[in-house]
């Protein structure tokens, strides 16, 4: 439940932003940025679902749950495509200024899926470790925190070079 | 069986050709690049897309739609005819300097035909189909649409050709 | 934007698309697109175009 809140925010936080900016729109170099990054996320998705395919042949690899291949799928792939389009200037459109409050909105949502992770992987809360539930935690709050970290520091390098002009 | 092993084998040797062809004749141009990154960019959304209706299905349904092999497997199914047909359309699935002719279509159209036969003969022997044939159903439904989408694309253009 | 410039210029000098496009390194869709306004080239592309063709930037590709 807790899970599913937090993925229902994420994607309520992005469509906000992304409606609020729609005018604005992106420049044709963001837009062949934000394809490859698509590429990219679309060549880590395959690459992953190839390898839950391949390891499923095995009997002695452990059964994985189709949460646990869908969340790592979703997550991996979105993460990918993210990360590339925010390092090329191109995740947010040309005339967005407060990139650094949505990186804080990100950061605010990965750390508590980040410990929640840990918890439930380690079986911190009483019960016995829950690989499928504490993974997919993991994934969303790894990705939400890389996702806020590589923005800021994004915006960190552009202003010190911004100095320098 | 046996059919079915052979036709993938030359499937697998057929993207391997393509693979080799795509390396030896060059790369494509600036506009078939994005184009197949928009392509990949689609693909991308629909694998995403699909993964997600299987996730929430199961967490609110309660009804595990698929399992995690099938997941994976149609995921790259999925993808694969997304990208594939596309970029086809769009005159970006081969590169420049390679010329263009209805073999490859016919190839493909042809093994997905294959394809399909094993299934259709295991069903109408045994009105049984198992998950093997369901793959191979896929298999040759990708196949098909592939090389029927090259060949109207090459008709289209011959046409198109003979009119100017 | 169609551009009937490049178009007008590729006659004048008698090639047809696939030969400008064997010229300059792309496919013929790519130079039909350009001329039906459906793709807009990089700067390289269009220097390359100029050049074969023996027009300018302007002549081709300003409104």
């Amino acid at each position: 439940m807790l899970g599913s809140l937090f993925v229902i925010l994420f994607f309520a936080v992005v469509g906000l932003v992304l409606f609020l900016q729609k005018d604005d729109g992106y420049d044709e170099r963001q837009t062949v940025i934000m394809d490859r990054g698509g590429r990219y996320g679309l060549l880590t998705v395959l690459l992953l679902n190839a390898a839950f395919y391949i390891f499923s042949v095995f009997d002695s690899f452990p059964e994985l749950s189709v949460r646990f291949t869908s969340t790592m799928s979703i997550w991996s792939g979105i993460l990918v495509a993210s990360l590339y389009a925010i390092w090329n200037h191109a995740y947010f459109s040309l005339k967005s200024e407060k990139t650094n409050g949505f990186a804080v909105v990100m950061l605010i949502m990965g750390i508590p899926n980040l410990l929640i992770g840990v918890v439930d992987l380690l079986g911190l809360w009483g019960g016995s470790p829950d690989l499928t539930k504490g993974v997919s935690f993991l994934i969303f709050g790894i990705s939400c925190f890389c996702i806020a970290l590589t923005i800021m520091l994004r915006n960190h390098l552009d202003s010190n070079e911004e100095g320098d002009l | 069986m046996f059919l079915a092993t052979v036709v993938v084998f030359v499937v697998a040797l057929s993207f391997g050709f393509l693979i080799l062809m795509n390396k030896v004749e060059g790369e494509r141009d600036e506009r078939q690049t994005q184009v197949v990154d928009r392509a990949y960019k689609y693909a991308f959304v629909t694998i995403m897309f699909l993964n997600a209706v299987v996730y929430f299905w199961e967490k609110v349904g309660n009804i595990q739609l698929l399992s995690s092999e099938d997941l994976a497997a149609l995921s790259i199914w999925l993808g694969t005819l997304v990208f594939a047909p596309y970029t086809i359309w769009q005159h970006a699935y081969f590169p420049v300097k390679v010329k263009k002719s209805s073999s490859m279509g016919w190839l493909f159209a042809g093994l997905g035909l294959l394809e399909l036969l094993p299934v259709t003969w295991d069903y109408f022997e045994s009105s049984k189909v198992d998950q093997q044939d369901i793959y191979l159903v896929f298999l040759g439904i990708l196949l098909l649409i592939t090389g029927s989408t090259i060949l109207l694309r090459n008709y289209l253009d011959r046409k198109e050709d003979e009119g100017r | 934007m169609k551009n009937l410039k490049l178009k007008a210029a590729r006659a004048g000098k008698d090639l047809s698309q696939q030969a400008l496009a064997d010229r300059v390194g792309v496919s013929r869709q790519t130079i039909s697109a350009i001329e039906k306004g459906d793709y807009n080239p990089t700067i390289n592309l269009c220097i390359s175009i100029c050049k074969e063709l023996d027009v300018t930037l302007n002549d081709l590709f300003w409104k």
